[in-house]
């Protein structure tokens, strides 16, 4: 996919008035114009949601937003690439999921905050698939960029039907393609189909009446699959099947081949931009990376598995390759937010009725941790969400209240998912929590005798390259630096005090007029 | 705690006319709570395990807790529980406990039983054997003797998804399939895909139709015959209702007719209704709604041995025995195994069984593992061949671990042999045809000719089995390094069939750290080291690590090696459970066919038998196992007696509805 921006959806449109004519909000086209008029003024464009998994977490500290304000606030080493589109997004701190979860668990856990092991799988995107149902030529797409494991397909599986069985992702661009725009488009083959389908239906309907009641169950998910393919048939027919015939379509020779893993999720993103355009589907979910990763981003000169990299903690120098595969994925999510802001939609763009939800099972890439879940929203949800904000819950939220939250936004019915207690405030409108840190003024260095100090203030972490050093921000605005040996850190815990007030007594080096703490001796958290 | 049992067995006994068994329960629930739940109940889940459910009577037969009755019955079993530093069992506690679970969960009102009989739909993997079958036509990537530049997936596996495995841990689980949602769109375009290459093929149409074209207009009596043939052909022997199916699906014809160019777009139209029929699509058997075991019929147990040993529907010969019921008898039944095993369709014992199995089917699927197509091509066809040479040549399965002979990739033997000995054919008292033979490359061009893998004797100490293979020591590795500890698992869950889970109630990380003292950057000995200083760690790492950094010998790419690339040494010595040492790779294996060689060739057994059936087994099948396990140990653990053993099974040949 080396195309420029504007080349696909001209090509895509195309493609896309042939699968269904469904463009109503384009203006810029005249094939669809006087079509899109008539239907704009019935109806609001449609919401459609996005959930981009990026499994193997976070290092917590590049990731966290440490002080600033909701609608002020300094991006984080991982969401730097983030920066130009962060009056876009609204990051979410401190939901939790509950329990633990595995590698293979993730993805599922994630999608339907159910515990480890549960086998409720009901995923919160399908449950909005199911409730949209009809409205689209495609129920929902599932894609996987990460590569599939014939033996673990758990690893990348993001959705899992009504019945709580999995539904595989798409890991081929090019079948994505056919799955979203092509088939719809062989009205022959369509025809023809059904006919079979309707033949089989005559020849074998006896069948069910003389298994066994065992059987019988079995063979009822024969019948429903056949009926699921009959309403999608009819559904691609009601869709305006006509313009498939167009002969322009026959010239059109998508270039969806792909490399690497990046040319693969760009092409994905691509797919997912044109179904949501064309109102191909409205639900739409992709692994960019699975928890227990093993491929290398060798294109970005990581030479080890990204689930390697993952467990950091004894494994420091590791962490730029860790911090740099994150910020590679946060920079497709970027992707994907320009790209949907190019698309024209009702009187805004696709970006402005479309939800998306990136984030990762687990925050903590070592500890596997499924608390303060790493989350980004994106997208407008046909301007339900207010973006540009940092909202970091003052006490910890069911990380499942999120997803109850999406899934009304998209206007589907539920009133519990997973383990949600309620919908999620600070969405829909400004949270207005009190920052979490305010400085009293009484963030200072109380003692210094020369050799031992004891100071008060906002602990903060700075990491470069392979370097991570602690700051101690007082209210003065400046900084303390503190460099420990790991193992004094590493006794005293002192990491978890990071984005915490905290009061501190070690021994100091004076150098240049500044005193930077070499040993600890205590610290105490608020 | 006491109040609650109390009360559970005098309910029990209140309830229950059977005294007796009341008896012997509060018997086993008293050793329950005197000897496990100390650890193991709701405050104090040791593992994560609470054992107090199991103390309700109405517990202690099949029903929400049999996993963790399975689980208990193995630990007691086993003797791994109570654990080495608590008193063992006396040996009355033990029994009290085993009988129980003999008497409740393998057998059934103190019967042997077999289980429902799931229903069971065909795999990707079998629809494409079939169509192949029963359209006479190749649809498979075919064989290349060149290298080409990429590993070109058929045309079916394009169209199809693949399947996901179930608790089995095979694509055939049939609780799996019956649940999962049904790609019959795509089953349907992979069929109308076959039919187009059917009707290009004159010899195919030829087999199938008796004629190599069709004319324009068939005559009413030709058109309904060539459907009855279709219908009989796919309905795999079975008869029943064909004049039905045979009416209902011309009068489709006749409909389709009206409108079509000519009789053989119509026809072939039918002919995909019937492919994706569920008649097809699903291996029905007749069923007598009964709750103990009883035969099925010679046709349904052709189809059994069929997909069984060639994942593929059955040939005339097998219909013809089966119709006629002498399939029944033992004698006609092993005949037809010798013979099914002489078929180049044996290959799905290798191919689609253990490529499921030791996980080497990656190599091809997975373009993680993808190198250069020859390497790729080379590493698999070398486990490949080898799988094959066991059961060609009827050899122990133990062979996996350790063998004289191997298969080794062509280009190792180029341009002169690197010391390799070809092995003299003779040797291996081989039982059936070589199903490779046409694999020779006719290309004279060195560069891109590809060759199969060579049998070969073991080169000193480094090789022998598969668990050195280029291909296992790929997909137990990362591209750029090896991990011991991940072979390591490889061995004990794959090879051994010791699940290794990691226990729920692992400590956080940060204290397991801080009581492991690590330091920052320690190096892979010294971690694994700090690991089993650590009691909770080195219950599974002193089983773990030994086989992993006994493999550490082998690159990630199998490459022999000695030194790391930053020239540390390498070190593949180390110590088993029992305390024995090893010094090297090949001292390793020995050990581990010494400690563990009964596991691996009862976990053979097990994944063959679940391949076999299609399903997880379960306490019943216990019997059936042990009988398959000691017949082949006394054969010296011969591929052909478990396979043998696995058909004459009851579970195989019998059926139970409930």
């Amino acid at each position: 996919m080396n195309r420029s921006a504007y080349q696909i959806p001209r090509r895509t449109f195309l493609r896309g008035a042939g699968v269904s004519l469904a463009l109503p909000f384009l203006d810029i086209m005249s094939p669809a114009v006087s079509y899109a008029k008539a239907k704009a003024k019935v109806a609001a464009p449609p919401v459609r949601l996005c959930v981009l998994y990026k499994g193997c977490g976070v290092n917590p500290h590049s990731w966290d937003i440490v002080g600033g304000t909701e609608t002020k606030f300094e991006m984080s080493k991982i969401l730097r690439p983030l920066a130009p589109v962060q009056k876009d997004i609204l990051v979410l701190g401190n939901l939790d999921n509950d329990g633990v979860s595995s590698h293979m668990d993730a993805p599922g856990t994630f999608m339907s905050a159910t515990k480890h092991k549960n086998p409720n799988r009901y995923s919160f995107d399908q449950r909005i698939a199911d409730h949209l149902d009809g409205q689209t030529p495609i129920k929902s797409v599932q894609l996987t960029a990460d590569n599939v494991w014939k033996q673990h397909p758990w690893l990348n599986i993001l959705s899992y039907d009504k019945s709580h069985q999995p539904m595989r992702g798409q890991h081929d661009p090019q079948s994505a393609f056919d799955l979203i725009f092509k088939n719809a488009a062989r009205a022959k083959r369509q025809t023809e189909l059904a006919s079979v389908l309707d033949g089989v239906k005559d020849s074998s309907s006896s069948l069910l009446r003389k298994a066994s009641t065992q059987d019988q169950q079995v063979l009822q998910q024969y019948f429903d699959s056949l009926r699921d393919v009959e309403k999608s048939i009819e559904r691609a027919r009601a869709n305006g099947q006509a313009a498939a015939a167009d002969p322009k379509l026959a010239q059109i020779d998508p270039t969806l081949a792909v490399g690497n893993l990046g040319e693969r999720i760009k092409a994905m993103m691509d797919l997912i931009a044109l179904a949501f355009w064309t109102d191909s589907t409205r639900v739409a979910s992709c692994m960019l990376a699975n928890t227990n990763s093993r491929i290398h981003y060798d294109f970005m000169g990581v030479n080890a598995e990204f689930h390697y990299v993952s467990h950091h903690v004894r494994n420091k120098k590791v962490l730029p390759k860790y911090d740099g595969i994150n910020m590679w994925h946060t920079a497709q999510l970027r992707y994907l937010i320009e790209k949907l802001k190019t698309l024209p939609d009702g009187s805004g763009t696709v970006f402005d009725n479309s939800l998306i939800l990136w984030g990762s099972g687990i925050k903590h890439g070592d500890y596997h941790s499924l608390t303060d879940l790493p989350l980004i929203l994106a997208g407008g949800g046909g301007g339900q969400v207010k973006l540009g904000r940092h909202v970091r819950y003052p006490t910890a939220q069911p990380y499942a209240n999120l997803l109850l939250t999406l899934t009304k936004l998209m206007g589907a019915p539920a009133t519990s998912i997973g383990d949600s207690t309620g919908l999620l405030p600070g969405i829909t409108e400004p949270a207005n929590f009190p920052p979490a840190n305010p400085d009293d003024g009484t963030w200072k260095i109380t003692k210094a005798d020369g050799k031992t100090l004891t100071a008060k203030g906002l602990l903060r972490i700075e990491i470069e390259g392979e370097q991570e050093y602690y700051l101690l921000r007082l209210s003065d605005k400046s900084d303390l630096r503190i460099q420990v040996p790991f193992m004094n850190n590493h006794r005293l815990r002192f990491d978890r005090n990071v984005g915490k007030v905290v009061t501190l007594t070690g021994q100091y080096k004076e150098t240049a007029g500044k005193k930077v703490v070499v040993s600890l001796t205590a610290a105490k958290g608020p | 705690m006491i109040p609650v049992r109390q009360f559970f067995t005098a309910f029990f006994i209140m309830c229950m006319a059977h005294a007796v068994q009341a008896a012997e329960f509060a018997a086993v629930a008293e050793v329950f709570e005197d000897r496990c739940l100390s650890c193991h109940d709701r405050d104090t889940p040791k593992a994560g395990i609470d054992l107090t459910p199991l103390l309700d009577p109405a517990n202690a037969s099949y029903g929400n807790h049999t996993q963790l009755w399975v689980r208990l019955e193995k630990m007691v079993a086993r003797g791994a529980m109570p654990p080495e530093n608590k008193k063992p069992l006396e040996a009355a506690e033990k029994k009290a406990i085993l009988d129980w679970f003999h008497q409740s969960f393998v057998l059934r009102e103190g019967q042997g039983h077999i289980g429902p009989t799931p229903l069971r739909r065909l795999t990707r993997y079998e629809f494409e054997n079939t169509l192949e079958a029963v359209l006479g036509i190749p649809l498979k990537a075919p064989y290349r003797d060149t290298i080409t530049g990429q590993i070109e997936p058929s045309k079916i596996t394009t169209i199809v998804p693949s399947d996901i495995p179930g608790e089995s841990g095979f694509d055939n689980d049939a609780h799996r399939l019956g649940k999962l949602k049904l790609p019959l769109k795509e089953l349907a375009d992979a069929a109308n895909h076959a039919l187009k290459q059917f009707r290009k093929n004159p010899q195919a149409m030829k087999a199938v139709l008796g004629q190599t074209t069709l004319p324009n207009e068939l005559s009413e009596s030709d058109s309904k015959q060539l459907i009855t043939k279709f219908v009989e052909r796919t309905h795999r022997g079975n008869r029943s209702r064909l004049e039905e199916y045979t009416e209902s699906y011309h009068r489709l014809y006749q409909r389709h007719r009206q409108t079509s160019q000519d009789s053989g777009a119509s026809l072939m139209h039918v002919f995909e209704m019937i492919l994706i029929s569920p008649e097809v699509l699903y291996r029905m058997e007749e069923s007598k709604s009964q709750n103990t075991p009883y035969p099925v019929t010679g046709l349904e147990l052709a189809t059994r041995l069929s997909f069984f040993l060639w994942a593929s529907p059955p040939d005339a010969e097998l219909l013809q025995r089966g119709r006629d019921g002498s399939l029944l008898k033992d004698e006609v039944l092993k005949a037809q195994i010798a013979r099914m095993l002489n078929s180049p369709k044996r290959i799905a014992l290798a191919e689609n069984f253990a490529g499921q199995w030791l996980g080497f089917d990656e190599l091809l699927a997975n373009s993680e593992y993808l190198r250069d197509e020859r390497w790729n091509r080379e590493a698999y066809d070398e486990v490949l061949f080898f799988i094959d040479e066991l059961i060609r040549s009827n050899r122990s399965v133990l062979e996996l671990v350790q063998s004289d002979w191997l298969y080794k990739r062509a280009t190792a033997l180029q341009p002169k042999n690197h010391g390799y000995t070809k092995v003299d054919p003779s040797k291996m008292d081989r039982q059936h045809a070589d199903i490779f033979a046409r694999r020779q490359s006719k290309s004279r061009n060195r560069k891109v000719r590809y060759d199969p893998p060579i049998l070969v004797e073991r080169q000193g100490d480094r090789e022998g089995g598969i668990i050195t293979s280029a291909a296992i020591m790929r997909v137990t590795a990362s591209k750029t390094r090896t991990s011991p500890i991940r072979r390591g698992v490889w061995v004990l869950n794959t090879l051994i069939g010791k699940a290794m889970e990691a226990p729920e109630d692992v400590p956080s990380i940060e204290e397991a750290r801080e009581a492991l003292n690590i330091k920052q950057n320690p190096t892979v000995a010294e971690l694994l080291k700090q690991h089993t200083s650590k009691a909770v760690c080195n219950a599974c790492h002193k089983e773990i690590d030994p086989l992993g950094l006994g493999l550490e010998n082998f690159a990630q790419f199998g490459d022999w090696r000695t030194q790391y690339p930053d020239k540390a040494p390498v070190v593949s010595s180390g110590v088993m459970p029992n305390g024995k040492a090893f010094q090297s790779p090949r001292e390793m294996k020995t050990l581990l066919l010494e400690l563990y060689g009964d596991d691996i060739a009862e976990n053979f057994a097990r994944q063959l038998f679940a391949y076999a059936l299609g399903r997880k087994l379960q306490p019943y099948d216990r019997i059936a196992l042990d009988q398959i396990v000691s017949a082949a140990k006394k054969d010296g653990y011969k591929t052909g007696t478990f396979i043998e053993q696995i058909v004459l099974s009851k579970q195989f040949r019998y059926r139970q509805d409930r």
